[in-house]
């Protein structure tokens, strides 16, 4: 791949001596995981920057094949280890339209709590690295240690701090008890004014914002021709969020009761859909996953008590089904083709980081090796949600 | 040398001392001269002896003694000098190096006894003592000068050059090599306390780091991780030393010791105190500045000679970087320089005062500027966020020091957190007081050796609160891109600085005719730009530490203070 990326003309190893190619990556500090981008550069300023991905593809796809439905679940998490809940979300809800199951509603609370808890986590992870690419180190410890709180109470809620394997087709594999939920309501009100520290600390900074007002500017418009996802897209000015306007799981009940709006990028600091305005978006959906938790935690409590899981007794189904969930880096969709065997006859992950990619070539003209950093962590791709 | 290079003053001094020259001239049995007139002694001056009784021809030792204070001799001990008898009852010796190097150059003494021994002593022979003082074999040429040593410093190298007298060979070493050598034995034992004084930083800067960033920082090695240092600094002196294969081996291994010289050699002019200083040169700050350079020239070195394009880009980073940032700092130390009329850093310390009011940094509104302006341009300068562009870990992996490993890569490192030290030290010195004690004069401070070490205390207290404003200024900011460090160069700092520059001249000017409007314009700064502006400053971190504490360790299980607090386990 990287050869016949290197032997394409114009791409070739300085044809005359005013350019530098400079491979970035798949080892560099900054590149989110192994991705590698050909930067070619004239001084700090360069004139393009192709990404080179697949270093981590591992035929998740393929594997589906050869798994049953459930025993897929597992591999799902492997999808997007930073966001793994909802990976886990979007397979069984497919199978489940695939094969027409029912799901009982605690597991459908459990399911968007812990999806919400997931995406705070994995909104750390992308704020603090991001703060770090431009070089504050102190966000990243901040982030990481709320982080630490997601993790313990995922510990607590289904026994592994990375790859949940949680959500089971028909349901999620255990249910919480009261005092998790206690822990997470807590949680909740000691999450909330680290937010606003947060803020404080990074997002208002004079240099920080003067790092990434107006920069990689992507119009609404470009946006949604590039295909962008969650919080890209809505960055961009698009109030496009699969939770509020394809409604899933619960949320048409949660939605309307905490006034939900969906968040979008105002060029608060510079142009609409700058990369500050995606490092401010993602700290406000902080902010409305908090509430959606809040309003989950309370309504879940008219749910009848372990109820939740109704585990299929033969899967065979047959067909296609096609489902949509809102993931952390944006809309992440499955679809799956049964054939009436125990596995699935062609599954295919669609996720925003691959999307986010494709995107960089065009944006990273013109701009400098310091905000190449920036610009990807802005779009806040990972490596395996690109490569699967 | 030679007699016959008579001077116009010769005449007058042969005067004055042939009319009291009743002193015996005989074997082992000084002559004495009384009160020679006010003369100034210089290099290849002759002093002629003129003895009643007459000398015999032949090797003898003049030996003066200044008995009155004398302007600008640093101890006014008895002097011998080589001289000969000419056989008609005259001593003649001429003024070398070495008695110099003892006195100090240009001195002018006001009363000298001069003594003349006269010793029987063949050609060849070493001069080791006569009339209980030692003398030494002083070869023409050398041409050191050492008058910038403080004096007990250099008391003491004489006296150790006195005491050791080594003897190589039959040649004796001239004492100014001695002098040399003590100096430079000086200088690397201050190296050697510099060293762990660095280490002890860097636990410091991991530990404010580690509070600011809710974990612990260093806590295992030594009394509460204070011994960190020693466990990495073994560590990486027993790493493999990797050249890579493409890489320019010679400029390779050069780079670390110039950035290392560069900051290094910034400590020779950095006063402690009064009495802790290597050479109070009189160009100090002209020397710092130019010094300091040494460090880009050591970092293109090593971007260009690792041949890998990350350290390359760092290279050409850092080279505009610091050159850029050179101007303001050099241009906001200026504004100092010409307050207090001097480039010499104990000078420049002695023109301030122990209290606020009487530090540059409060003179006037323009060295406030120019403090602030020195310090974001130092904080450039040593590569320290928001300005670390040259080693940005996040955009060129570990920029020019990318390749370096092991041993090397600790001398980039020891220098860089050394620089921390140096800056905040020439900050301290420059625009906070220095080593001045408050309610105490410099020239007591200089007297008492319990006031020495307290003015110790006071400047490391100082050089240390400003490093912890460097620690806590890194670890809460982003860094600034390439241009935006440029731009704020370039179009604010400099303009800036030498906006602040010219003003402070004139104000200083202004204050020679109006001392009373200098003295309220001090009281004004220092009510408004020291404690308004850090009242202001403390009171907006109390009130932002409070509601942090409120909302985050309310009453619940947050109990613990918040960079420990952790949910309860189930």
């Amino acid at each position: 791949m990287s050869e016949l990326i290197f032997a394409r003309e114009g791409q070739g190893a300085a044809d005359d001596d005013s350019e530098m190619i400079l491979n970035m990556g798949p080892q560099h500090p900054s590149t989110h995981g192994v991705i590698r981008f050909i930067v070619r550069t004239d001084g700090e300023i360069m004139s393009s920057a192709e990404p080179d991905i697949g270093y981590l593809h591992r035929a998740i796809e393929h594997i589906a094949e050869k798994c049953t439905y459930e025993g897929f679940m597992p591999y799902t998490d492997r999808v997007d280890y930073v966001c793994a809940m909802t990976a886990n979300h979007v397979w069984a809800t497919a199978v489940e339209k695939l094969g027409q199951l029912p799901v009982p509603p605690r597991a459908h609370y459990l399911r968007v709590i812990s999806d919400e808890l997931n995406r705070i986590s994995s909104h750390c992870i992308a704020l603090g690295a991001m703060a770090m690419d431009l070089g504050a180190v102190t966000p990243f410890p901040y982030a990481l240690r709320e982080r630490e709180y997601v993790n313990d109470l995922m510990e607590e809620l289904c026994g592994a701090r990375l790859t949940y394997n949680y959500h089971r087709v028909g349901g999620v594999g255990w249910d919480m008890t009261d005092a998790w939920r206690d822990k997470t309501l807590k949680f909740l009100d000691h999450f909330e004014p680290v937010i606003a520290e947060f803020d404080r600390l990074i997002t208002t900074n004079e240099i920080f914002v003067g790092r990434l007002a107006g920069l990689a500017a992507i119009s609404a418009d470009q946006a949604i021709a590039y295909g962008l996802v969650g919080p890209n897209l809505r960055a961009s000015g698009v109030a496009f969020d699969v939770r509020a306007d394809l409604p899933y799981a619960v949320y048409a009940d949660i939605l309307p009761k905490i006034g939900w709006q969906t968040p979008v990028g105002r060029g608060a600091m510079g142009t609409v859909g700058d990369a500050w305005d995606r490092f401010a978006l993602r700290v406000e959906e902080w902010r409305w996953s908090v509430r959606i938790l809040r309003e989950a935690l309370d309504q879940i409590q008219q749910t009848p008590r372990g109820e939740f899981l109704i585990a299929p007794k033969r899967l065979r189904p047959k067909g296609d089904a096609l489902a949509r969930v809102e993931a952390a880096r944006g809309d992440m969709a499955c679809y799956v083709v049964g054939d009436g065997g125990p596995h699935a006859y062609r599954a295919r992950f669609r996720t925003g980081s691959f999307n986010a990619m494709g995107l960089v070539r065009e944006k990273s003209r013109g701009l400098m090796v310091a905000d190449l950093v920036a610009l990807i962590a802005s779009l806040d791709v990972v490596a395996p949600e690109i490569d699967r | 040398m030679s007699p016959l290079r008579a001077l116009p003053w010769l005449a007058a001094v042969v005067g004055v001392l042939a009319a009291p020259a009743g002193a015996v001239a005989g074997e082992g049995e000084p002559a004495r001269v009384r009160d020679l007139a006010p003369t100034k002694l210089e290099r290849g001056d002759t002093l002629v002896v003129e003895l009643e009784a007459g000398a015999p021809r032949g090797p003898a030792i003049i030996i003066l003694r200044a008995t009155g204070s004398s302007k600008g001799a640093a101890t006014p001990a008895p002097l011998a000098l080589r001289g000969r008898g000419l056989g008609d009852g005259r001593v003649v010796a001429s003024i070398d190096a070495g008695v110099e190097a003892r006195l100090g150059r240009n001195v002018r003494w006001r009363h000298v006894a001069v003594e003349v021994a006269l010793v029987d002593t063949g050609e060849g022979d070493v001069w080791a003592a006569t009339a209980g003082h030692r003398v030494w074999n002083s070869v023409p040429g050398d041409d050191y000068d050492l008058e910038f040593f403080p004096g007990s410093l250099r008391g003491f190298a004489t006296g150790i050059a006195e005491r050791v007298h080594p003897v190589v060979g039959g040649y004796v070493f001239p004492p100014v090599f001695l002098i040399a050598g003590v100096m430079i034995g000086v200088t690397l034992l201050m190296l050697l306390l510099v060293a762990p004084a660095t280490g002890v930083l860097v636990v410091w800067e991991r530990k404010v780091a580690g509070r600011m960033q809710s974990r612990f920082g260093p806590n295992r090695v030594g009394p509460a991780g204070w011994l960190q240092w020693l466990a990495d600094a073994l560590k990486l002196i027993r790493k493999e030393d990797l050249i890579p294969t493409q890489a320019d081996p010679a400029l390779y291994r050069l780079a670390p010791y110039l950035v290392w010289m560069g900051i290094f050699a910034t400590f020779v002019v950095l006063p402690l105190s009064e009495f802790a200083i290597v050479a109070d040169l009189n160009v100090g700050i002209l020397y710092i500045t130019s010094v300091t350079t040494f460090t880009v020239i050591g970092i293109i070195m090593g971007g260009w000679a690792s041949n890998s394009k990350w350290s390359l880009l760092g290279g050409m980073r850092s080279a505009a970087q610091i050159v850029s940032y050179e101007l303001p700092a050099s241009m906001a130390l200026l504004a100092v320089v010409v307050v207090a009329g001097t480039l010499s850093p104990q000078a420049i310390v002695r023109a301030q005062g122990g209290l606020p009011v009487d530090w540059f940094v409060f003179r006037s509104p323009f060295t406030f500027v120019a403090f602030f302006i020195y310090f974001i341009s130092a904080l450039a300068e040593g590569n320290r966020t928001p300005f670390d562009l040259p080693e940005a870990e996040s955009e060129l992996v570990a920029g020019f020091s990318t390749e370096y490993s092991g041993f090397r890569w600790s001398i980039f490192s020891l220098s860089e957190w050394t620089n921390v030290y140096v800056m905040s030290a020439i900050v301290a010195t420059t625009f906070l007081g220095g080593w001045n004690v408050p309610f105490v004069s410099a020239d007591a401070v200089a007297a008492s050796t319990l006031w020495r070490a307290i003015s110790v205390v006071v400047m490391l207290s100082k050089v240390m609160t400003l490093t912890f404003v460097v620690i806590w200024i890194r670890w809460s900011l982003p860094r600034f891109r390439v241009d935006q460090m440029m731009a704020l160069c370039w179009k604010w700092l400099l303009p800036g600085a030498f906006a602040a520059f010219l003003a402070s001249t004139a104000w200083s000017w202004a204050a020679l005719a109006w001392p009373r409007a200098d003295t309220a314009m001090r009281w004004v700064m220092f009510l408004s730009g020291g404690v308004g502006l850090g009242t202001a400053f403390i009171f907006r971190v109390v009130r932002t530490f409070r509601t942090v504490n409120l909302l985050h360790m309310g009453d619940r299980q947050f109990t613990l203070p918040f960079f420990e607090r952790r949910l309860e386990k189930p």
